[in-house]
Protein backbone atom coordinates (compact mmCIF):
# COMPACT_ATOMS: atom_id res chain seq x y z
CA UNK A 1 0.00 0.00 0.00
CA UNK A 2 2.40 2.61 0.91
CA UNK A 3 4.60 1.07 -2.18
CA UNK A 4 1.54 2.12 -4.69
CA UNK A 5 1.15 5.19 -2.85
CA UNK A 6 5.01 6.50 -2.84
CA UNK A 7 5.05 5.77 -6.73
CA UNK A 8 2.01 7.38 -7.10
CA UNK A 9 3.41 10.51 -6.07
CA UNK A 10 6.40 9.76 -8.05
CA UNK A 11 4.20 10.17 -11.11
CA UNK A 12 2.46 13.18 -9.79
CA UNK A 13 5.57 14.65 -9.54
CA UNK A 14 7.32 13.75 -12.84
CA UNK A 15 3.94 15.04 -14.62
CA UNK A 16 4.10 18.55 -12.76
CA UNK A 17 7.52 18.82 -13.27
CA UNK A 18 7.11 17.69 -17.32
CA UNK A 19 4.24 20.60 -17.41
CA UNK A 20 6.47 22.96 -16.19
CA UNK A 21 8.93 22.12 -18.29
CA UNK A 22 6.75 22.31 -21.49
CA UNK A 23 4.79 25.65 -20.23
CA UNK A 24 8.26 27.30 -19.68
CA UNK A 25 10.05 26.13 -22.61
CA UNK A 26 10.47 29.96 -24.83
CA UNK A 27 9.27 29.62 -28.46
CA UNK A 28 11.42 29.89 -31.69
CA UNK A 29 10.77 33.67 -32.01
CA UNK A 30 12.38 33.73 -28.44
CA UNK A 31 15.16 31.53 -28.96
CA UNK A 32 15.70 33.58 -32.48
CA UNK A 33 14.87 37.21 -30.90
CA UNK A 34 17.10 39.92 -29.97
CA UNK A 35 19.36 40.06 -27.11
CA UNK A 36 18.37 42.42 -25.02
CA UNK A 37 20.64 44.98 -23.63
CA UNK A 38 19.17 47.13 -20.52
CA UNK A 39 19.73 50.35 -19.79
CA UNK A 40 18.51 54.13 -18.72
CA UNK A 41 18.86 57.54 -19.66
CA UNK A 42 21.75 59.49 -19.75
CA UNK A 43 24.38 55.99 -19.83
CA UNK A 44 25.40 55.08 -22.86
CA UNK A 45 24.38 51.46 -23.71
CA UNK A 46 26.47 49.29 -25.21
CA UNK A 47 25.43 46.84 -28.24
CA UNK A 48 27.19 44.55 -30.26
CA UNK A 49 27.43 47.55 -33.21
CA UNK A 50 26.71 50.49 -31.69
CA UNK A 51 26.77 52.51 -28.26
CA UNK A 52 23.68 54.61 -27.51
CA UNK A 53 23.18 57.01 -24.91
CA UNK A 54 19.26 58.39 -24.81
CA UNK A 55 20.07 62.65 -23.83
CA UNK A 56 16.67 63.95 -23.27
CA UNK A 57 12.82 63.56 -24.25
CA UNK A 58 10.61 66.02 -25.44
CA UNK A 59 7.29 66.66 -25.87
CA UNK A 60 5.15 68.27 -28.01
CA UNK A 61 1.65 69.52 -29.49
CA UNK A 62 2.43 70.03 -32.64
CA UNK A 63 5.44 69.73 -34.83
CA UNK A 64 6.46 72.67 -37.50
CA UNK A 65 8.80 73.07 -40.14
CA UNK A 66 9.50 75.01 -43.12
CA UNK A 67 10.58 73.77 -46.80
CA UNK A 68 10.92 75.88 -49.69
CA UNK A 69 9.30 78.69 -48.00
CA UNK A 70 6.58 76.98 -47.21
CA UNK A 71 5.71 76.29 -43.71
CA UNK A 72 3.61 72.81 -42.50
CA UNK A 73 2.45 71.82 -39.31
CA UNK A 74 1.91 68.38 -38.10
CA UNK A 75 -0.65 67.98 -35.66
CA UNK A 76 -1.84 64.38 -33.68
CA UNK A 77 -4.45 63.46 -31.82
CA UNK A 78 -1.95 62.18 -29.15
CA UNK A 79 1.77 64.00 -28.27
CA UNK A 80 4.75 64.16 -30.56
CA UNK A 81 7.77 62.51 -28.10
CA UNK A 82 11.00 63.23 -29.67
CA UNK A 83 14.16 61.54 -28.57
CA UNK A 84 17.59 62.49 -28.83
CA UNK A 85 20.01 60.23 -29.21
CA UNK A 86 23.90 59.84 -28.98
CA UNK A 87 25.28 57.20 -31.10
CA UNK A 88 28.49 55.92 -31.74
CA UNK A 89 29.45 52.78 -34.02
CA UNK A 90 32.10 50.36 -32.66
CA UNK A 91 33.47 48.33 -35.33
CA UNK A 92 31.49 49.33 -38.98
CA UNK A 93 28.43 51.82 -40.19
CA UNK A 94 25.65 51.20 -38.86
CA UNK A 95 22.03 52.39 -39.42
CA UNK A 96 20.17 52.42 -36.09
CA UNK A 97 16.94 52.43 -38.30
CA UNK A 98 14.69 50.69 -36.07
CA UNK A 99 13.23 52.67 -32.84
CA UNK A 100 10.39 51.93 -30.77
CA UNK A 101 8.36 53.64 -27.84
CA UNK A 102 7.27 51.11 -26.12
CA UNK A 103 5.09 52.11 -23.51
CA UNK A 104 4.34 50.63 -19.82
CA UNK A 105 1.68 48.37 -21.26
CA UNK A 106 3.70 47.36 -24.04
CA UNK A 107 1.58 49.24 -26.70
CA UNK A 108 5.19 49.55 -29.43
CA UNK A 109 4.72 52.77 -31.69
CA UNK A 110 6.77 53.08 -34.44
CA UNK A 111 8.59 55.84 -35.89
CA UNK A 112 6.11 58.24 -37.35
CA UNK A 113 6.71 58.39 -41.34
CA UNK A 114 4.94 61.44 -41.87
CA UNK A 115 7.97 63.48 -41.48
CA UNK A 116 9.99 61.98 -45.16
CA UNK A 117 9.44 65.74 -46.33
CA UNK A 118 10.80 67.60 -43.44
CA UNK A 119 14.47 69.01 -43.58
CA UNK A 120 17.41 67.47 -41.77
CA UNK A 121 15.60 63.77 -42.24
CA UNK A 122 18.48 61.59 -42.82
CA UNK A 123 18.57 58.22 -42.31
CA UNK A 124 20.39 57.75 -38.40
CA UNK A 125 23.65 56.20 -40.02
CA UNK A 126 26.32 56.58 -37.77
CA UNK A 127 30.33 55.89 -38.82
CA UNK A 128 32.96 54.42 -36.88
CA UNK A 129 34.96 57.17 -35.13
CA UNK A 130 32.24 59.58 -35.74
CA UNK A 131 29.96 59.87 -32.92
CA UNK A 132 26.50 61.50 -34.00
CA UNK A 133 23.34 62.86 -32.50
CA UNK A 134 20.48 61.35 -33.70
CA UNK A 135 16.67 62.53 -33.46
CA UNK A 136 13.60 60.09 -33.09
CA UNK A 137 10.08 61.70 -33.51
CA UNK A 138 7.23 59.19 -32.31
CA UNK A 139 3.04 60.31 -32.08
CA UNK A 140 1.82 58.38 -29.11
CA UNK A 141 -0.75 58.36 -26.69
CA UNK A 142 -0.66 60.69 -23.62
CA UNK A 143 -1.41 58.00 -21.20
CA UNK A 144 1.61 56.09 -22.63
CA UNK A 145 4.84 58.49 -21.33
CA UNK A 146 5.54 57.53 -17.99
CA UNK A 147 7.42 54.01 -17.85
CA UNK A 148 8.03 54.12 -21.07
CA UNK A 149 11.03 52.72 -22.44
CA UNK A 150 13.35 53.14 -26.40
CA UNK A 151 13.90 49.96 -28.14
CA UNK A 152 17.22 51.03 -30.58
CA UNK A 153 18.17 48.15 -33.48
CA UNK A 154 19.72 48.37 -36.89
CA UNK A 155 16.81 46.23 -37.84
CA UNK A 156 13.30 45.64 -36.60
CA UNK A 157 12.80 42.31 -34.96
CA UNK A 158 16.65 41.62 -34.99
CA UNK A 159 17.35 37.65 -34.80
CA UNK A 160 20.14 37.19 -32.79
CA UNK A 161 21.35 40.58 -32.65
CA UNK A 162 21.08 43.12 -30.27
CA UNK A 163 18.20 45.28 -29.27
CA UNK A 164 19.16 48.48 -26.81
CA UNK A 165 16.30 48.85 -24.60
CA UNK A 166 16.70 51.83 -22.59
CA UNK A 167 14.21 52.96 -19.63
CA UNK A 168 13.10 56.31 -20.19
CA UNK A 169 12.84 58.09 -16.65
CA UNK A 170 14.19 61.24 -16.82
CA UNK A 171 11.30 62.89 -18.16
CA UNK A 172 11.26 66.79 -18.36
CA UNK A 173 8.66 68.41 -15.71
CA UNK A 174 7.47 71.56 -15.24
CA UNK A 175 8.19 73.23 -11.66
CA UNK A 176 5.08 71.75 -10.31
CA UNK A 177 5.87 68.35 -11.19
CA UNK A 178 3.37 68.22 -13.83
CA UNK A 179 5.05 66.98 -17.58
CA UNK A 180 6.44 69.67 -19.78
CA UNK A 181 4.89 69.38 -23.02
CA UNK A 182 5.24 72.39 -25.55
CA UNK A 183 3.17 73.81 -28.11
CA UNK A 184 5.20 73.43 -30.84
CA UNK A 185 8.71 71.75 -31.76
CA UNK A 186 10.49 73.72 -34.34
CA UNK A 187 12.22 71.10 -36.72
CA UNK A 188 14.59 73.53 -38.55
CA UNK A 189 15.24 75.48 -35.48
CA UNK A 190 16.27 72.20 -33.79
CA UNK A 191 18.43 71.10 -36.82
CA UNK A 192 20.79 74.65 -36.59
CA UNK A 193 21.62 73.72 -33.23
CA UNK A 194 25.26 72.03 -33.08
CA UNK A 195 26.36 69.59 -30.19
CA UNK B 1 6.36 -9.37 -14.56
CA UNK B 2 7.63 -11.47 -11.51
CA UNK B 3 10.49 -13.94 -12.08
CA UNK B 4 12.82 -12.44 -13.80
CA UNK B 5 15.34 -10.69 -11.59
CA UNK B 6 18.07 -8.91 -11.35
CA UNK B 7 19.95 -11.88 -13.33
CA UNK B 8 21.67 -9.77 -16.16
CA UNK B 9 24.90 -11.42 -17.42
CA UNK B 10 28.30 -9.77 -17.53
CA UNK B 11 28.38 -9.53 -21.23
CA UNK B 12 24.81 -7.29 -20.97
CA UNK B 13 26.75 -5.28 -18.97
CA UNK B 14 29.50 -4.72 -21.32
CA UNK B 15 27.52 -3.84 -24.04
CA UNK B 16 25.59 -0.93 -21.93
CA UNK B 17 28.68 0.43 -20.87
CA UNK B 18 29.97 0.07 -24.24
CA UNK B 19 26.58 1.54 -25.79
CA UNK B 20 26.63 5.01 -23.61
CA UNK B 21 30.40 5.46 -23.96
CA UNK B 22 29.51 5.33 -27.84
CA UNK B 23 26.04 7.40 -27.21
CA UNK B 24 28.57 10.40 -26.32
CA UNK B 25 31.01 9.64 -29.75
CA UNK B 26 27.91 9.76 -31.90
CA UNK B 27 26.56 12.53 -30.94
CA UNK B 28 28.35 15.54 -32.00
CA UNK B 29 29.65 13.45 -34.86
CA UNK B 30 25.82 13.32 -35.93
CA UNK B 31 25.29 17.22 -35.37
CA UNK B 32 28.74 18.29 -37.00
CA UNK B 33 27.31 15.79 -39.74
CA UNK B 34 23.81 17.92 -40.19
CA UNK B 35 25.49 21.17 -39.21
CA UNK B 36 28.33 20.66 -41.97
CA UNK B 37 26.62 22.35 -44.18
CA UNK B 38 25.44 26.02 -42.08
CA UNK B 39 28.86 25.70 -41.29
CA UNK B 40 30.50 25.38 -44.51
CA UNK B 41 28.10 27.90 -46.07
CA UNK B 42 28.64 30.68 -42.78
CA UNK B 43 32.76 29.66 -43.47
CA UNK B 44 33.02 30.90 -47.08
CA UNK B 45 30.06 33.48 -46.85
CA UNK B 46 32.53 35.78 -45.30
CA UNK B 47 35.10 38.05 -46.11
CA UNK B 48 38.34 36.26 -44.99
CA UNK B 49 41.03 36.20 -47.70
CA UNK B 50 42.10 38.99 -49.08
CA UNK B 51 43.64 39.68 -52.76
CA UNK B 52 46.24 42.63 -52.29
CA UNK B 53 46.29 44.78 -55.28
CA UNK B 54 49.29 47.15 -55.47
CA UNK B 55 48.89 50.62 -56.59
CA UNK B 56 48.08 51.60 -60.30
CA UNK B 57 47.67 47.50 -60.67
CA UNK B 58 44.52 46.59 -62.45
CA UNK B 59 43.02 42.81 -61.40
CA UNK B 60 40.22 40.82 -62.63
CA UNK B 61 37.54 39.74 -60.52
CA UNK B 62 34.06 38.85 -60.48
CA UNK B 63 34.05 38.99 -64.40
CA UNK B 64 35.34 42.09 -64.99
CA UNK B 65 38.91 43.84 -64.48
CA UNK B 66 39.32 46.50 -61.90
CA UNK B 67 41.13 49.68 -61.53
CA UNK B 68 41.22 51.88 -58.60
CA UNK B 69 41.47 55.21 -60.91
CA UNK B 70 41.20 57.53 -57.95
CA UNK B 71 41.14 57.54 -54.10
CA UNK B 72 41.05 61.70 -52.69
CA UNK B 73 39.86 62.87 -49.35
CA UNK B 74 39.25 66.22 -48.16
CA UNK B 75 37.97 67.34 -44.93
CA UNK B 76 34.25 68.42 -44.20
CA UNK B 77 32.60 71.35 -42.43
CA UNK B 78 30.59 70.42 -39.70
CA UNK B 79 26.96 70.93 -40.20
CA UNK B 80 23.64 69.64 -41.29
CA UNK B 81 24.24 65.58 -41.91
CA UNK B 82 27.93 66.20 -41.25
CA UNK B 83 29.43 65.46 -37.89
CA UNK B 84 32.37 67.34 -36.37
CA UNK B 85 35.92 66.40 -37.41
CA UNK B 86 34.44 64.35 -40.61
CA UNK B 87 36.62 63.52 -43.61
CA UNK B 88 35.23 62.52 -47.12
CA UNK B 89 36.56 60.12 -49.14
CA UNK B 90 35.50 59.38 -52.54
CA UNK B 91 36.62 56.38 -54.40
CA UNK B 92 36.93 56.00 -58.10
CA UNK B 93 37.13 52.63 -60.28
CA UNK B 94 37.42 52.13 -63.83
CA UNK B 95 36.38 48.46 -64.24
CA UNK B 96 35.97 46.58 -67.69
CA UNK B 97 33.32 44.53 -68.05
CA UNK B 98 33.91 41.47 -69.38
CA UNK B 99 31.20 38.97 -68.26
CA UNK B 100 27.76 40.91 -69.51
CA UNK B 101 25.74 39.14 -66.31
CA UNK B 102 26.64 41.67 -64.13
CA UNK B 103 23.18 40.88 -61.97
CA UNK B 104 24.69 37.83 -60.91
CA UNK B 105 27.86 38.25 -60.77
CA UNK B 106 28.12 41.40 -58.75
CA UNK B 107 25.45 40.51 -56.22
CA UNK B 108 26.25 42.30 -52.99
CA UNK B 109 28.63 44.21 -54.33
CA UNK B 110 30.06 46.14 -51.33
CA UNK B 111 32.97 48.88 -51.48
CA UNK B 112 34.15 49.87 -48.25
CA UNK B 113 37.04 51.46 -45.97
CA UNK B 114 38.93 49.46 -43.91
CA UNK B 115 41.27 50.61 -41.01
CA UNK B 116 43.93 48.53 -39.67
CA UNK B 117 42.07 47.58 -37.04
CA UNK B 118 39.59 45.95 -38.76
CA UNK B 119 37.03 48.40 -38.72
CA UNK B 120 34.82 49.19 -41.72
CA UNK B 121 33.27 51.94 -43.22
CA UNK B 122 30.23 51.98 -45.86
CA UNK B 123 29.43 54.01 -48.53
CA UNK B 124 27.28 56.94 -47.60
CA UNK B 125 24.49 59.33 -49.53
CA UNK B 126 24.94 62.49 -47.25
CA UNK B 127 27.62 64.02 -49.66
CA UNK B 128 26.84 66.46 -52.01
CA UNK B 129 28.70 65.56 -55.19
CA UNK B 130 28.65 66.59 -58.19
CA UNK B 131 26.84 64.60 -61.05
CA UNK B 132 29.21 62.54 -63.44
CA UNK B 133 28.48 60.07 -65.80
CA UNK B 134 30.24 57.83 -62.65
CA UNK B 135 27.78 55.81 -60.72
CA UNK B 136 27.61 53.59 -57.65
CA UNK B 137 27.97 49.97 -57.92
CA UNK B 138 24.66 48.69 -56.82
CA UNK B 139 22.95 51.25 -59.43
CA UNK B 140 25.96 50.22 -62.25
CA UNK B 141 24.81 46.52 -62.19
CA UNK B 142 21.43 47.19 -63.64
CA UNK B 143 22.65 49.41 -66.21
CA UNK B 144 22.52 46.74 -68.92
CA UNK B 145 26.03 47.19 -69.91
CA UNK B 146 27.57 45.02 -72.40
CA UNK B 147 30.73 43.39 -72.49
CA UNK B 148 33.98 45.01 -73.07
CA UNK B 149 32.91 48.29 -71.66
CA UNK B 150 34.24 50.31 -68.93
CA UNK B 151 32.42 51.70 -66.31
CA UNK B 152 33.05 54.31 -63.97
CA UNK B 153 31.98 53.96 -60.23
CA UNK B 154 32.35 55.71 -57.67
CA UNK B 155 31.82 55.49 -53.75
CA UNK B 156 31.60 57.93 -51.41
CA UNK B 157 32.42 57.68 -47.62
CA UNK B 158 32.22 59.78 -44.45
CA UNK B 159 35.34 58.57 -42.40
CA UNK B 160 37.08 60.47 -38.65
CA UNK B 161 40.01 62.77 -40.15
CA UNK B 162 42.50 60.97 -37.87
CA UNK B 163 42.02 57.57 -39.20
CA UNK B 164 41.54 58.66 -42.74
CA UNK B 165 45.06 58.41 -44.17
CA UNK B 166 45.72 55.08 -42.88
CA UNK B 167 42.42 53.49 -45.13
CA UNK B 168 42.21 51.16 -47.86
CA UNK B 169 39.65 50.36 -50.09
CA UNK B 170 38.45 46.87 -50.33
CA UNK B 171 35.51 45.30 -52.85
CA UNK B 172 33.71 42.23 -52.07
CA UNK B 173 30.94 40.72 -54.54
CA UNK B 174 28.76 37.51 -52.97
CA UNK B 175 29.72 35.51 -55.30
CA UNK B 176 33.89 35.68 -54.89
CA UNK B 177 33.51 35.40 -50.77
CA UNK B 178 35.64 34.17 -49.06
CA UNK B 179 37.87 36.28 -51.18
CA UNK B 180 37.94 40.48 -51.64
CA UNK B 181 39.82 43.02 -53.05
CA UNK B 182 42.12 45.12 -51.11
CA UNK B 183 43.95 48.08 -52.45
CA UNK B 184 47.05 49.38 -51.29
CA UNK B 185 46.86 53.07 -52.42
CA UNK B 186 46.35 55.21 -49.21
CA UNK B 187 43.62 58.42 -49.82
CA UNK B 188 45.50 61.42 -51.41
CA UNK B 189 44.47 64.52 -49.18
CA UNK B 190 43.11 66.90 -52.46
CA UNK B 191 42.05 70.88 -51.45
CA UNK C 1 -12.13 -17.94 -20.50
CA UNK C 2 -15.31 -15.80 -21.03
CA UNK C 3 -14.07 -12.45 -22.53
CA UNK C 4 -15.17 -9.74 -20.45
CA UNK C 5 -17.75 -8.11 -21.95
CA UNK C 6 -19.49 -10.75 -23.96
CA UNK C 7 -19.95 -11.57 -27.54
CA UNK C 8 -22.46 -8.38 -28.78
CA UNK C 9 -21.17 -5.83 -25.91
CA UNK C 10 -17.55 -6.35 -27.12
CA UNK C 11 -19.14 -5.70 -30.73
CA UNK C 12 -20.96 -2.97 -29.35
CA UNK C 13 -17.92 -1.38 -27.59
CA UNK C 14 -15.81 -1.67 -31.03
CA UNK C 15 -18.18 -0.44 -32.90
CA UNK C 16 -18.87 2.85 -30.97
CA UNK C 17 -16.47 5.01 -32.10
CA UNK C 18 -16.68 4.74 -35.52
CA UNK C 19 -20.46 5.16 -35.02
CA UNK C 20 -20.34 8.18 -33.18
CA UNK C 21 -17.91 9.19 -36.56
CA UNK C 22 -20.46 8.73 -39.10
CA UNK C 23 -23.47 10.60 -36.62
CA UNK C 24 -21.72 13.40 -36.24
CA UNK C 25 -20.92 13.92 -39.68
CA UNK C 26 -24.36 13.44 -40.63
CA UNK C 27 -25.50 16.09 -38.34
CA UNK C 28 -22.76 18.31 -39.53
CA UNK C 29 -24.03 18.35 -42.66
CA UNK C 30 -28.02 18.78 -41.82
CA UNK C 31 -27.28 21.70 -40.05
CA UNK C 32 -24.77 22.77 -42.66
CA UNK C 33 -26.71 22.63 -45.47
CA UNK C 34 -29.22 25.42 -45.02
CA UNK C 35 -28.60 29.35 -46.23
CA UNK C 36 -25.72 31.19 -45.15
CA UNK C 37 -26.22 33.29 -42.26
CA UNK C 38 -27.50 37.00 -43.32
CA UNK C 39 -24.10 38.89 -42.76
CA UNK C 40 -24.56 42.14 -40.00
CA UNK C 41 -25.40 45.53 -42.10
CA UNK C 42 -23.90 48.54 -40.85
CA UNK C 43 -24.72 52.27 -42.03
CA UNK C 44 -22.56 55.08 -41.47
CA UNK C 45 -21.30 56.29 -38.08
CA UNK C 46 -21.53 52.04 -36.60
CA UNK C 47 -18.31 50.99 -34.89
CA UNK C 48 -17.02 47.75 -36.63
CA UNK C 49 -14.77 45.62 -34.19
CA UNK C 50 -12.78 43.49 -37.46
CA UNK C 51 -9.64 41.80 -35.91
CA UNK C 52 -6.65 44.43 -36.55
CA UNK C 53 -9.26 47.30 -36.56
CA UNK C 54 -11.86 49.35 -35.19
CA UNK C 55 -13.89 50.59 -38.54
CA UNK C 56 -16.25 54.06 -38.49
CA UNK C 57 -17.55 54.44 -41.83
CA UNK C 58 -19.02 58.18 -42.27
CA UNK C 59 -19.22 59.03 -45.85
CA UNK C 60 -18.58 58.27 -49.34
CA UNK C 61 -18.69 59.86 -52.83
CA UNK C 62 -17.22 59.96 -56.30
CA UNK C 63 -14.28 62.05 -57.28
CA UNK C 64 -12.90 63.50 -59.97
CA UNK C 65 -10.15 65.23 -58.30
CA UNK C 66 -7.15 65.08 -56.48
CA UNK C 67 -8.91 63.27 -53.20
CA UNK C 68 -6.92 64.02 -49.94
CA UNK C 69 -3.19 63.68 -51.93
CA UNK C 70 -3.98 60.52 -53.92
CA UNK C 71 -3.66 61.73 -57.41
CA UNK C 72 -6.60 60.73 -60.09
CA UNK C 73 -5.60 61.01 -63.88
CA UNK C 74 -7.94 62.52 -66.28
CA UNK C 75 -10.26 60.27 -67.54
CA UNK C 76 -10.48 58.46 -64.50
CA UNK C 77 -12.44 58.79 -61.16
CA UNK C 78 -12.59 57.47 -58.04
CA UNK C 79 -15.07 55.74 -55.34
CA UNK C 80 -13.96 57.25 -52.06
CA UNK C 81 -15.11 56.14 -48.44
CA UNK C 82 -13.93 58.11 -45.72
CA UNK C 83 -13.96 56.28 -42.21
CA UNK C 84 -12.14 56.66 -39.20
CA UNK C 85 -9.75 53.73 -38.03
CA UNK C 86 -8.52 52.33 -34.94
CA UNK C 87 -5.63 49.93 -34.20
CA UNK C 88 -6.98 47.31 -32.05
CA UNK C 89 -3.42 45.63 -32.40
CA UNK C 90 -0.02 46.38 -30.06
CA UNK C 91 2.13 47.64 -32.47
CA UNK C 92 2.14 50.30 -35.36
CA UNK C 93 0.87 49.18 -38.32
CA UNK C 94 -0.42 49.62 -42.09
CA UNK C 95 -2.04 46.30 -42.89
CA UNK C 96 -5.45 47.97 -44.08
CA UNK C 97 -5.10 47.36 -47.56
CA UNK C 98 -7.19 44.20 -47.10
CA UNK C 99 -9.98 45.18 -44.38
CA UNK C 100 -12.37 46.88 -46.88
CA UNK C 101 -13.60 44.75 -50.12
CA UNK C 102 -15.76 46.76 -52.26
CA UNK C 103 -19.00 44.59 -54.00
CA UNK C 104 -18.09 43.95 -57.33
CA UNK C 105 -19.17 46.31 -59.96
CA UNK C 106 -20.71 45.22 -63.19
CA UNK C 107 -18.09 45.75 -65.38
CA UNK C 108 -15.05 47.07 -63.41
CA UNK C 109 -12.29 45.30 -62.21
CA UNK C 110 -11.42 47.10 -58.99
CA UNK C 111 -7.99 47.79 -58.02
CA UNK C 112 -6.71 47.81 -54.81
CA UNK C 113 -7.48 50.63 -52.60
CA UNK C 114 -4.76 53.73 -52.09
CA UNK C 115 -5.39 54.63 -48.28
CA UNK C 116 -4.53 58.30 -47.51
CA UNK C 117 -5.15 59.79 -44.34
CA UNK C 118 -7.34 62.78 -44.02
CA UNK C 119 -4.87 64.87 -41.41
CA UNK C 120 -2.05 65.15 -43.64
CA UNK C 121 -1.20 64.34 -47.59
CA UNK C 122 0.46 61.01 -46.51
CA UNK C 123 -0.54 58.44 -48.84
CA UNK C 124 -0.47 54.56 -46.28
CA UNK C 125 -0.04 56.23 -43.01
CA UNK C 126 1.83 54.48 -40.29
CA UNK C 127 -1.67 54.34 -37.95
CA UNK C 128 -0.40 53.43 -33.55
CA UNK C 129 -2.12 51.54 -31.46
CA UNK C 130 -4.46 53.63 -29.70
CA UNK C 131 -4.94 56.56 -31.66
CA UNK C 132 -7.86 56.47 -34.42
CA UNK C 133 -7.21 58.34 -37.31
CA UNK C 134 -9.65 59.25 -40.32
CA UNK C 135 -8.50 58.17 -43.88
CA UNK C 136 -9.98 57.80 -46.84
CA UNK C 137 -10.07 54.55 -48.89
CA UNK C 138 -10.02 55.26 -52.48
CA UNK C 139 -10.43 52.82 -55.46
CA UNK C 140 -9.93 54.37 -59.09
CA UNK C 141 -12.31 53.03 -61.84
CA UNK C 142 -12.25 53.75 -65.28
CA UNK C 143 -14.00 57.34 -66.41
CA UNK C 144 -16.51 55.97 -68.51
CA UNK C 145 -18.31 53.41 -66.01
CA UNK C 146 -21.02 54.71 -64.40
CA UNK C 147 -20.61 54.13 -60.44
CA UNK C 148 -23.45 52.40 -58.52
CA UNK C 149 -25.64 55.08 -56.40
CA UNK C 150 -24.91 53.17 -53.28
CA UNK C 151 -21.13 51.46 -52.31
CA UNK C 152 -21.56 47.99 -50.73
CA UNK C 153 -18.39 47.47 -49.01
CA UNK C 154 -17.53 43.65 -46.84
CA UNK C 155 -15.67 44.32 -43.59
CA UNK C 156 -13.01 41.54 -43.60
CA UNK C 157 -11.63 40.63 -40.44
CA UNK C 158 -9.12 38.40 -39.17
CA UNK C 159 -8.04 36.99 -35.99
CA UNK C 160 -5.22 36.58 -33.31
CA UNK C 161 -3.19 33.71 -33.00
CA UNK C 162 -0.50 34.22 -30.51
CA UNK C 163 1.22 31.07 -31.47
CA UNK C 164 0.37 29.93 -34.96
CA UNK C 165 0.74 26.41 -36.57
CA UNK C 166 3.58 27.11 -38.50
CA UNK C 167 6.31 29.09 -36.33
CA UNK C 168 4.93 29.44 -33.29
CA UNK C 169 4.98 32.98 -33.90
CA UNK C 170 1.98 35.35 -33.00
CA UNK C 171 0.00 36.89 -36.22
CA UNK C 172 -3.76 37.44 -37.63
CA UNK C 173 -5.03 34.68 -39.82
CA UNK C 174 -8.19 33.37 -41.78
CA UNK C 175 -9.62 36.69 -42.85
CA UNK C 176 -13.49 36.81 -42.70
CA UNK C 177 -16.35 38.69 -43.55
CA UNK C 178 -17.92 40.21 -39.95
CA UNK C 179 -20.36 43.21 -41.96
CA UNK C 180 -21.27 44.73 -44.69
CA UNK C 181 -21.54 48.80 -45.09
CA UNK C 182 -23.72 50.45 -47.35
CA UNK C 183 -23.49 54.09 -47.90
CA UNK C 184 -25.02 56.44 -50.40
CA UNK C 185 -22.34 58.10 -52.66
CA UNK C 186 -22.91 61.63 -51.99
CA UNK C 187 -21.32 65.27 -52.64
CA UNK C 188 -17.59 65.49 -51.38
CA UNK C 189 -17.02 67.56 -48.24
CA UNK C 190 -15.56 70.72 -48.40
CA UNK C 191 -11.84 70.83 -48.53
CA UNK C 192 -11.59 67.12 -49.81
CA UNK C 193 -10.65 67.80 -53.26
CA UNK C 194 -8.10 69.66 -54.97
CA UNK C 195 -7.83 70.60 -58.52
CA UNK C 196 -4.46 68.07 -59.95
Amino acid sequence: MKRRLATLLLLLAAAAVLFAMQRSTPRYDELTGPLLVSGRMGQPVRTRLFDANVERVEFARQLVYERFDRQTVRTTSGLWAIVTVQLSARSRSVNVGSARWVGPQGFQYRLSDRLTLAPGQSPPTVEPGLPRRARYFFEIRPDQVGGAALWLSENLAPRLDSEARIALDALPRASDGALDVMDTFDMNAAIKERP
Amino acid sequence: MTGRGDERGAGENRWRRRSMVLLAVLLPVVMAVTARQSIERWWNGRDRIVREVAAGDQVDFGGARWQLHALRMAPLPAGGNIPDHAMGVVADFRVQVQDADLPGNWRDCTIALQDEQGRRWMPTHVLPLPRTDASECLSAVYSGVKAGATLRIRQAFLVPRDAAAALRVTVSLARQKPHYLRFAQHPRLVQ
Amino acid sequence: MRTAFGKIKTKLATGIGSTVAVGAAAVYSIFGAGPPPPVTQYAAGASIEAGRWLVTPHRAWVSRQRVYGVTIRPGQQALVLEADLGNRTQQSTASYADLLRPAAIPGVTLADPVVAQVRDPQIGPLLHPGMPERVVYVWVIPGSATPPASLTVDVVAETYKPVDNLYGTPGWFNPAVVGQITLPLGQPPAGAEQAS
